[in-house]
């Protein structure tokens, strides 16, 4: 976080010039309210709520049924469920594997656009397109060209001598992939975006002296641009690792966490349960393991990038 | 023989640089694509990439008698528009004085402001969506724009907080100095300096908001379904809808996209301004 939040930085507000006289204070409090009213109204209210409806047996499909304290049974419930067990390897591996695919893409790509070419600027605004996209609109598109027997992809594979291609979103490792693959058409040009102007940071005369050393291409990712660019890394893995956490519409078009449980992350397990089956306390209960989950990931990765912002 | 050299590996770098686009832009260009198709165009085996283009879905979608599209797009954007202002209005100020003004708990406060954005929608809609629904506010304007600010406004204060940092505290003192009080210091000399941080958090606000699907899934109902709801229901639809789902989806991307190459710099500002300062 020290990179990236404004508070962490150094410089001290007295250094920065600031000096707080009461009537300023006033004006920064009254300022300040508005915000807090409507964070804890938004925010904190509605999670205090769900930690009170995971410990009762709410049930909209019979609504004339008491609302009944019931304890723990409903976190006991879930972890004796396989079901629950599968959703949360499933969202790990969607996690990781989305996140992983777009680093890797997104360096790459930023590595390559890394040049002054004519025309460059053009390719850089084109590429940003895909992050525009609504991403139900994007899975819908993709959905209808992954389809086996109408679909272009496979139409396109078969052109290229693939006789017999795959059912995409029909068997399970398959479907996590075309998921974790859409995500990454869409993100990775985010990912490529922040690591390109990482990289358009890094001062000539780095490469220089590597020039004059008679560095490799691959000496110089290793040995200048990769720990040069550590931090700014590191802020984007979390960057990308929360919002890898909330992917819903993707697989609610595309697969509905089909084949089978195949692509059902712990998000759409709850949804599923509060909205499908109307089982809002067991629904609750589950949206609070996953908020402790997503909140304990994002707590280490924020550490993480802290203490390597200092050492860089 | 270094010339040539040269030659060869700037063909390999445009050559891995087209593929890249190819890949990118494709379905972009699959769902315009679509959109100008009829429907027997659309299902056709082997898929066509020439064609003759037709109007006839966009006809359909904007100015037939019976289409429902307008009214999803007024939906989505009487959100998205509702949305940017809660954001504008309580997220201005409030970054205003997190950058200013230091008190104790700020930073705790400001990690709060940071958890509210990666909280899982989920987690927030499940309640959200029974508080509303016993308000009896379910599929009304109010609903949906308190749901998406709920993530979307602290997003706006970090970006926004990250811009007041960017502008020195002096410009405020010295109009202070002149007699100016906080308050009109605030409005006449940093909101104009800031305006392009306001403004990036702005398009970005909207569009958040514009694209926001799972809120408005539980919270929308037959009045104010937002586009991206009526879209997803297409999933599984008749074949025959193909031409018109797709035509919709082309003027919902088409404002997006007019961001992209009007306002880039400001849109990629406001992305990369809470991670690269």
């Amino acid at each position: 976080m020290a990179r990236t939040t404004p508070h962490a930085r150094p410089r001290s507000a007295r250094a920065r010039g600031i000096t707080t006289f009461r009537r300023e204070r006033w004006l920064y409090i009254a300022f300040l309210m508005p915000l807090v009213a409507l964070l804890v109204l938004l925010t904190l209210y509605p999670i205090g709520q769900s930690i009170y409806t995971s410990f009762t047996n709410l049930n909209l499909a019979r609504p004339n049924a008491p609302q009944l304290f019931v304890g723990l049974a409903n976190y006991r419930t879930m972890f004796e469920s396989d079901i629950f067990w599968v959703t949360l390897r499933n969202t790990l591996v969607m996690v990781f594997g989305a996140v992983t695919v777009q680093l890797v893409l997104g360096f790459v790509l930023a590595l390559l656009l890394d040049r002054e070419l004519p025309g460059i600027g053009v390719v850089r605004t084109l590429l940003l397109l895909p992050l525009m996209v609504t991403p139900v609109i994007g899975a819908l598109v993709w959905s209808l060209m992954l389809n086996p027997s109408t679909g272009v992809v496979n139409y396109l594979l078969t052109l290229v001598g693939w006789s017999n291609p795959p059912v995409w979103l029909g068997s399970g490792n398959l479907a996590m992939m075309s998921i974790i693959l859409v995500d990454a058409w869409q993100w990775t040009p985010f990912v490529m975006l922040l690591l390109l102007a990482g990289l358009q940071g890094i001062p000539v005369e780095f490469y220089e002296a590597a020039e004059l050393d008679g560095a490799s291409f691959l000496q110089r990712v290793r040995h200048i641009i990769l720990p040069m660019l550590r931090p700014l890394i590191g802020v984007v893995l979390l960057l990308r690792v929360m919002d890898a956490f909330k992917i819903f519409d993707k697989i609610y078009i595309l697969t509905a966490g089909g084949p089978g449980s195949a692509t059902e992350t712990v998000a759409f397990h709850a949804y599923r349960q509060g909205f499908g089956f109307f089982r809002m306390g067991y629904a609750s209960a589950i949206s609070m393991v996953l908020l402790v989950v997503v909140l304990i990931v994002s707590i280490v990765l924020i550490q993480r990038t802290q203490s390597e912002g200092a050492h860089a | 023989m270094r010339s040539r050299r040269k030659r060869v590996q700037r063909v390999l770098i445009w050559a891995a640089i087209a593929i890249v686009l190819v890949l990118f832009t494709f379905p972009i260009y699959w769902l315009f694509g679509m959109s100008l198709k009829q429907n027997v165009q659309i299902t056709a085996w082997p898929p066509q990439f020439v064609f003759k283009p037709t109007l006839e879905n966009f006809d359909y979608v904007l100015f037939s008698s019976g289409t429902p599209y307008l009214r999803y797009l007024r939906n989505s954007l009487i959100v998205a528009l509702a949305t940017t202002a809660v954001t504008i209005g309580a997220g201005a100020l409030g970054a205003y004085s997190l950058s200013r003004f230091r008190f104790r708990g700020r930073t705790l406060f400001m990690f709060w402001v940071l958890t509210a954005r990666i909280l899982p929608p989920v987690a927030i809609g499940i309640p959200l969506y029974l508080i509303i629904r016993n308000l009896g506010w379910l599929d009304t304007y109010v609903a949906v724009v308190m749901a998406h600010s709920a993530f979307i406004l602290p997003m706006g204060v970090w970006i926004m907080t990250s811009f007041f940092d960017t502008i020195p505290a002096d410009i405020e003192q010295a109009a202070k100095v002149d007699g100016a009080s906080p308050f009109q210091a605030f409005v006449y000399i940093v909101l104009p300096v800031a305006s392009p941080g306001i403004g990036a958090a702005a398009i970005l606000a909207f569009i958040f908001s514009w694209n926001e699907f799972f809120y408005s899934l539980v919270l929308t109902g037959s009045t104010t379904r937002t586009m991206t709801v009526a879209l997803a229901g297409f999933q599984g639809a008749l074949q025959l809808e193909w031409g018109y789902m797709s035509a919709a989806a082309a003027i919902t991307v088409l404002p997006l996209f007019a961001f992209v190459f009007l306002t880039q710099r400001l849109l990629v500002s406001g992305l990369t301004g809470g991670a690269l300062k």
